[in-house]
């Protein structure tokens, strides 16, 4: 019976109960929403940088060179001489080099140039190759090019289709574009993997020395160097070698990782306050929710003393009442903050080129919510006393 | 005397804070008979009928309903006793806002232990031999204040109660309205065989009645009663609660 009523008790005080709803919800989707998308981003991103150990460019930003280098994101440093790179493949102490080359561009995608030594790097050695042609095959000579899935659906690229880079990182809209004359032929499509790696165009880099007129390996240069070493030891011997070159650098990106998370953090630690702040706001409209309804309720209580409800009702009702809205607001809460994460990781992952994998809620991040729970509850408390005591023949 | 339907009203006193202290006179009604309790405003007509219903408990005296000593039961069992036994019509009706008119009669069958299937059933039936068959669905502001009535009468005898409580059942009524309502009353609770006490200042309903007790006369002793013949008899006389 309890229940009975307390649902006819909502649904007419519906409005009231539809804002109360409302509330709670969008504080639980506020809570929830730039966790989501951060955890989102730092998967997408992580990954593609765990496939080698060292990041080996001209010196400057270590920064700027995971993000130009990684993620396409920023201008490269520079380039380095071509020897760095023949230097490091020969070495003793490296498992794998791999040249990457920057400097054009279709359609404002990246054509990223490399060797084929690219589509074997792994997570880990055990596991299968980080990058997969879907379809087709990869390149077997210059001007041949696979494209990223991201990549791919966005201008439309498939099997056969030819194209004409352009000069530059990105195209400028409205500025004259500098289209190169030599012609690139897709020959595969590369599986998505959740980063940047989605959103290019990758060729054998002697495509980018054509073009650009580097036809000596004296005149050649590359953007970066991605470096897995034979072992850990080898690994710091040849990072600290680098460092300690004219010409080049070695980044671990683990450590600009951190470096940009504890920036992001600050920010993170700001929203989280601003979270518990909105979360005491919907705490707060229920409390008043709660309190504005124990005005109206104050004769339905009566009436049902009169009618024989005992004590226990009407109090199990002033508390299922709120307890049940605040409840249906935490569950929607949730639902719209994942929704909102995977339109809001689409859209931030179109902006940064990747393909973002799917939001995922932990117990971490839902206990963060559930707090809201005890705290609805809690304000229908003193009302639901108040109806349990209150005197029938009083209001009637 | 005692048994099913029989009241008895005992040296009854309720006393409330410094200003109200009040002293009902002394009387009794056996089962299925009809009473107007009458008397000046402020003689506590409604709270003699709170207390008959074990809605507040008096400082003195003793209510007795059938074989139940209503004056000593305990705060729960009052509520159990007013659920399963007792039909109240209040002044304002008081139905629930927003409930339909269906919903309004399935609170008072719900708490009274009737549920599911058959409860609709009930509800709906009396609620069709009231004249509301098509106004099942409405919610209290949909429907005219005769009809709001009739509804709180569906709600009040809907459970069959052994007890019909009216508290001036036709204070918003026309005249025309009033005689009617008080004719459909006093006939509902006649065919269930429910005792029936009417609390009214209107001479139309008192003179409806051939018994009449005096609220507000001298206290602790016999009621001050107007006795008439009484021509209304049992359509369907049956009460499900013994």
């Amino acid at each position: 019976m309890t229940l009975w009523i307390t649902l006819r008790n909502l649904r007419v005080r519906g409005w009231a109960t539809f804002l109360t709803l409302l509330a709670v919800a969008l504080a639980t989707a506020t809570a929830l929403v730039v966790p989501l998308v951060s955890k989102q981003v730092e998967r997408g991103a992580a990954d593609a940088a765990q496939v080698f150990d060292l990041l080996i460019t001209a010196k400057g930003s270590p920064t700027q060179a995971v993000l130009s280098s990684l993620f396409y994101l920023d201008v490269p440093i520079g380039n380095m001489p071509y020897a760095v790179y023949q230097k490091l493949a020969s070495d003793q102490r490296t498992l794998r080099a791999v040249p990457l080359g920057f400097g054009d561009n279709y359609r404002s995608l990246p054509v990223v140039g490399t060797s084929t030594r690219f589509f074997e790097q792994r997570l880990k050695p055990d596991l299968p190759p980080y990058f997969r042609v879907q379809s087709g095959r990869l390149f077997g000579k210059p001007f041949e090019v696979v494209v990223g899935a991201s990549a791919a659906r966005q201008v439309g690229l498939k099997l056969g289709d030819t194209f004409r880079s352009a000069h530059g990182l990105e195209e400028h809209a409205g500025a004259e574009t500098e289209e190169h004359d030599a012609q690139y032929t897709v020959v595969g499509l590369l599986a998505a993997t959740g980063g940047p790696v989605d959103r290019a165009i990758v060729t054998d880099i002697q495509s980018l020395w054509q073009i650009h007129g580097q036809l000596t390996p004296e005149s050649r240069g590359v953007t970066a160097v991605l470096y897995t070493a034979s072992s850990l030891g080898d690994l710091y011997s040849v990072a600290s070698q680098t460092n300690a070159s004219p010409g080049a650098q070695a980044v671990f990106p683990g450590q600009v990782f951190a470096g940009v998370r504890s920036f992001v953090l600050q920010g993170q630690a700001a929203y989280a306050a601003l979270s518990v702040l909105v979360l005491l706001l919907a705490a707060l409209t229920t409390w008043l929710s709660v309190y504005a309804a124990s005005l109206d309720r104050a004769r339905s209580v009566a009436l049902l003393r009169a009618l024989g409800a005992g004590r226990a009702t009407v109090f199990g009702v002033v508390l299922l009442e709120t307890a049940l809205t605040v409840a249906l607001g935490l569950v929607l809460g949730v639902g719209l903050s994942y929704l909102v994460s995977a339109l809001g990781g689409e859209l931030l992952g179109s902006r940064l080129g990747f393909s973002l994998p799917a939001p995922i809620l932990d117990w971490a991040l839902l206990g963060r919510v559930a707090a809201l729970f005890p705290l609805g509850v809690l304000a229908a408390l003193p009302p639901a006393v108040g109806a349990a005591r209150s005197s029938a023949a009083a209001q009637l | 005397m005692t048994g099913r339907g029989f009241l008895t009203v005992q040296g009854l006193r309720y006393r409330h804070g410094a200003d109200v202290d009040l002293s009902f006179p002394d009387f009794s009604a056996h089962s299925g008979e009809q009473l107007a309790l009458t008397g000046p405003s402020g003689a506590g007509k409604t709270t003699l009928l709170h207390l008959i219903a074990g809605l507040l408990r008096p400082v003195a005296g003793a209510v007795r309903f059938g074989d139940t000593l209503v004056s000593e039961l305990g705060e729960a069992q009052r509520d159990a006793y007013r659920a399963r036994s007792v039909g109240y019509m209040f002044q304002d009706f008081h139905l629930m806002p927003g409930y339909g008119a269906l919903e309004n009669v399935l609170l008072g069958l719900g708490l009274s232990g009737m549920r599911g299937p058959q409860a609709r059933q009930r509800a709906a039936e009396v609620l069709r031999d009231l004249g509301l068959g098509n106004r099942l669905h409405h919610s209290p502001r949909q429907l005219s204040t005769g009809e709001r009535q009739r509804v709180a009468l569906a709600r009040a005898v809907a459970h069959r109660p052994a007890l019909l409580l009216a508290d001036e059942p036709t204070a918003h009524l026309d005249h025309d309205r009033a005689g009617q309502a008080v004719t459909l009353l006093r006939q509902t609770a006649a065919d269930m065989g429910a005792t029936l006490l009417v609390v009214t200042h209107d001479p139309k309903v008192m003179g409806a009645f051939t018994r009449r007790i005096e609220v507000g006369a001298r206290a602790g002793s016999a009621a001050p009663e107007t006795i008439q013949p009484d021509n209304l008899q049992p359509r369907l006389p049956q009460s499900a609660h013994p």
